[in-house]
């Protein structure tokens, strides 16, 4: 067995995936919107508030104050697949308390075509 | 799904909050601190450090409203282990005042505890009233003497009474009559000088130097008494 070397050479070994990650920095408002697309490739993401209104989620609809997951301040959330199952590869919307609520998403996604073989 | 909570929260023992904390309630009781062991121990503990005064503040109303009826409806209620010891409103003298146990409560706990002591100082002292017989402890007294001097005596004021001056002399000779000077100052420290019978429950007292034989007196300045009182 070749030896292993890098974190991408771990995660083809383990998983027979590769990934890629994209960043997504922007702003919420008091209007929902989407914050991902649907996308059956992402496995994971990582969200966080750094505005100082609260942030509220929730999947394929329009959250609100009380219909979501609410991120306060300076919160994150995360989901993994295999924690959270199909949750990461939904359509997530956003809405914020207040106007020009800046956020940080983190997506991690899975690279199609062919993968290597192991 | 994982994420984290803004701010330091207290969540466990040992947690530390950094923050001030403000309990917005309508609650009868917003906080309790309850201890389940035998031991003794102080409950509420307020540390200083790099501060040179604390203070424990009992507002009637928002403060901002400088409203000065300090004393109309603030409470400090003191309460044995099985019974009420004292309850009333908070004096601006701060001697907490004197309150006849409510009926019911238990009679062994009246019988230990139906006993306060306190401290009055001033000039003169022509203050403080007793529901039952006083046991001065202790006090400390200034004064200067009259063209005759005379001895110092404890002075109990019955204003019910109909005395020539009120004052009415007590049995309590402070300290044994000295030369006459005229315009001496005269201070001491009295410990353990005994008991005095109050009938009037409106009875006040005094430390008062005085001339021989006479009440009419010079009320002491930068005075103390400590006393305990018993209720009747």
């Amino acid at each position: 067995m070749a030896r292993i070397s890098t974190l991408r050479e771990l995660l083809r070994e383990e998983h027979g995936v590769d990934t890629v990650e994209v960043e997504t920095s922007a702003q919420a408002g008091v209007a929902a919107s989407t914050l991902m697309r649907q996308n059956g490739n992402r496995i994971g993401w990582v969200l966080a508030n750094l505005s100082a209104s609260n942030l509220y989620l929730r999947p394929n609809r329009a959250p609100s104050a009380t219909v979501g997951i609410p991120l306060a301040p300076g919160e994150w959330r995360s989901m993994i697949y295999h924690e959270d199952f199909s949750l990461p590869g939904l359509e997530w919307q956003i809405i914020a308390s207040g106007a020009a609520a800046d956020y940080y998403l983190l997506e991690l996604i899975l690279l199609g075509g062919d993968r290597p073989t192991p | 799904m994982r994420g984290s909570l803004s701010g330091a929260y207290v969540r466990k023992s040992g947690d530390t909050m950094t923050g001030a904390l403000t309990i917005a309630t309508t609650a009868a009781q917003p906080l309790i601190i309850n201890r389940s062991d035998a031991s003794d121990g102080r409950h509420l503990v307020f540390q200083r450090g790099g501060i040179t005064q604390a203070e424990i503040a009992i507002l009637n109303a928002e403060p901002k409203l400088r409203i000065r009826d300090s004393g109309a409806n603030e409470r400090l209620t003191l309460r044995a282990d099985t019974g009420l010891l004292g309850t009333g409103k908070i004096p601006l003298s701060l001697i907490f005042p004197m309150v006849q146990p409510a009926a019911g409560e238990n009679a062994g706990v009246v019988a230990i505890l139906a006993a306060e002591t306190a401290i009055c100082t001033g000039n003169g002292l022509p203050a403080g009233t007793a529901v039952g017989d006083i046991i001065l402890i202790a006090a400390r007294y200034k004064y200067t003497k009259g063209a005759t001097g005379g001895a110092t005596r404890l002075w109990i004021k019955d204003v019910a009474g109909a005395g020539s001056y009120d004052w009415l002399e007590s049995a309590l000779t402070l300290e044994a009559q000295k030369t006459d000077v005229a315009n001496e100052v005269v201070s001491g420290t009295i410990f353990s000088i005994g008991r005095v019978l109050v009938a009037d429950s409106a009875a006040q007292w005094s430390l008062r130097g005085t001339s021989a034989g006479s009440n009419s007196s010079v009320a002491a300045t930068d005075a103390q008494i400590m006393y305990r009182v018993f209720r009747a």
